[in-house]
């Protein structure tokens, strides 16, 4: 099952690029371009989470927030904004808002916020996967399965085989692998990511996966499928 | 003002009354009066010419004692004009209105500076806040489209959205208003959010981070500590040595949290320690390894530090690294809330 993420957002730039994001993460995401009456809407659509833009042409997302908030009382919102003021923050959150982010936000920070997000508020369903040629990442359980076969990874190796998964095949590099596992708060070295790189390997290796995650000299890491 | 000073300012009338005394004494003796009378004939003139003297000191000298009084206090010296009781004379009343006016016209002036200074402020929040929707669209472009030219794009990007923000605290460092919220904060929660934000130029720099394993709950402005502890990275990273290594470790005492943020890098000179949190002091390291010093954000740390009630404090070995120490204090929230559990 995938999530439906709706996105109330005015630039038009950032609907396309986080609606394209969010795909590419395995959600599904619809971003309306009319905010009258777009609570409603939002209600009628099913959404599982809501990603909601204080600054709107012609209404107010605050407004917006305690309407969703009023007919929706489990229904996670997750308020993103160019206004970093404390006080817009305080009125969010006493308005209903789950969770807070100011613009120009980290992607992966983005994501790692909605994920918890719909942990919490969905903890029946089924984690979010990643799946790319057979090789499936179960990212709430940690583990990795092919054909059959799963393996649990500890939460570094995780983040490393999603980094890579989300690459689609491209060469990721070292720096941008550190980044992600930075960003879920594992402060790590050159010489520990070295390590973890290592052991996926391993693991991945026993999974039947032989030689799919290939060393590019001096350029990063590869994740063959 | 002293009675001497009163008749030295009016020696042309003391003059007047000498020459009145010596020319009706004259012309007295000249007329064969009796020198008894001749005596008291004076003596009554200086009397009618000392009195009235007198009188008129006395009336002007509390006024003008209670105006060198308040001259010689110079925190209070602004509110002169209206402590000052309206003066029975002339020249009071007029010096009265002169101070008057000078005063309004001054506040005016200061008013509308302040008013231009605000509206400056504003405009930078509002100029900050719309280039952030942008920045926010071209990071998402950047995420959607990985490559070799996106990761250069990335850091310029970040650079860019580093200078919008001290830009940001800068227009907020001077303001009168107050728009920080206190609030419990876990101070590692903090710290790890400042990491995640620097983590580019870190892990660029080749890092390593000390594991942090500490927590203590502080009472200030979340957003104000991420960015000073930012600029704080940013200088470990941009001052750096070989192997350079960051660590943060935190004591805590009665009265405040101690955050200490420690580097290896090339360290302060002595000479320089005690300037670096001048405003445009960039020092021999800001001249000889970065380039781009502005000598603003250590300034604008201390200065924000300051007006959230917070000490930031450095002690350097040159090769050795820096020790950037930070004190937050307790506040009474903290021992309200310790009473209370």
């Amino acid at each position: 099952m995938s999530f439906h993420i709706v996105l109330v957002e005015d630039e038009p730039a950032i609907r396309v690029q986080l609606a394209a994001l969010l795909e590419r993460s395995g959600y599904t995401c619809t971003a309306p371009d009319r905010f009258e009456g777009v609570a409603e809407q939002i209600l009628a659509s099913g959404a599982h989470l809501v990603l909601l833009d204080l600054n709107l042409p012609g209404c107010d997302g605050q407004q917006i927030c305690a309407e969703l908030r009023r007919s929706s009382p489990q229904l996670p919102i997750m308020v993103v904004t160019s206004r970093d003021n404390p006080l817009d923050e305080l009125l969010s959150v006493q308005l209903g808002a789950d969770d807070f982010l100011t613009k120009p936000y980290h992607p992966q920070i983005l994501l790692a916020r909605m994920a918890r997000l719909l942990q919490r508020a969905y903890p029946a369903a089924a984690s979010p996967c990643l799946r790319r040629g057979g090789l499936e990442l179960d990212l709430g359980q940690g583990e990795a399965r092919y054909e059959g076969r799963s393996l649990l990874l500890t939460r570094n190796e995780a983040r490393i085989l999603q980094r890579l998964m989300t690459g689609e095949g491209d060469i990721v590099s070292r720096s941008a692998l550190m980044d992600a596992l930075w960003q879920s708060d594992a402060f790590v070295d050159d010489n520990t990511l070295t390590v973890n790189v290592t052991r996926l390997r391993k693991k991945l290796e026993e999974l039947g996966l032989k030689d799919c995650l290939r060393t590019r000299r001096g350029q990063g890491y590869q994740l063959c499928l | 003002m002293s009675l001497k000073r009163y008749l030295k300012d009016r020696w042309r009338l003391l003059l007047g009354m000498v020459l009145a005394l010596a020319v009706s004494g004259a012309v007295l003796c000249a007329l064969w009066v009796t020198w008894q009378a001749v005596v008291f004939l004076e003596g009554a003139l200086l009397l009618c010419f000392i009195l009235p003297l007198l009188l008129d000191w006395g009336e002007k000298r509390s006024f003008w004692d209670q105006v060198a009084q308040g001259v010689e206090d110079d925190e209070r010296i602004w509110l002169l004009p209206n402590d000052l009781a309206e003066p029975p004379f002339r020249e009071g009343e007029l010096f009265c209105r002169a101070l008057e006016g000078v005063a309004r016209d001054r506040a005016d002036q200061v008013a509308a500076a302040r008013r231009d200074n605000r509206e400056y402020r504003e405009y930078v929040e509002t100029w900050v806040h719309e280039i952030k929707t942008p920045m926010a669209s071209a990071r998402l472009l950047l995420a959607n489209h990985p490559g070799e030219l996106s990761d250069a794009l990335e850091d310029e990007l970040f650079r860019l959205e580093e200078h919008v923000e001290q830009a940001l605290y800068y227009a907020r460092s001077g303001a009168a208003e107050q728009d920080y919220l206190v609030r419990e904060l876990s101070l590692s929660a903090v710290v790890r959010a400042a990491l995640r934000r620097q983590a580019r130029p870190l892990i660029a720099a080749g890092f390593r981070v000390e594991p942090v394993e500490w927590d203590a709950a502080v009472y200030t402005d979340g957003k104000w500590l991420e960015f000073i502890l930012g600029q704080l990275i940013s200088n470990a990273v941009k001052y750096r040595g070989k192997n350079p290594v960051l660590s943060f470790r935190c004591r805590e005492e009665e009265q405040a949290v101690v955050l200490t943020v420690a580097d290896n890098g090339v360290g302060i000179p002595p000479e320089d320690l005690p300037r670096i949190f001048e405003k445009g002091f960039t020092g021999q390291n800001g001249r000889r390894l970065s380039r781009r010093s502005t000598g603003l954000g250590l300034y604008l740390c201390r200065k924000l530090c300051r007006r959230l009630g917070m000490e930031l404090t450095a002690v350097s070995e040159p090769e050795q690294g820096t020790e950037m120490k930070l004190c937050i204090p307790r506040g009474q929230f903290h021992a309200v809330a310790r009473e209370t559990l």
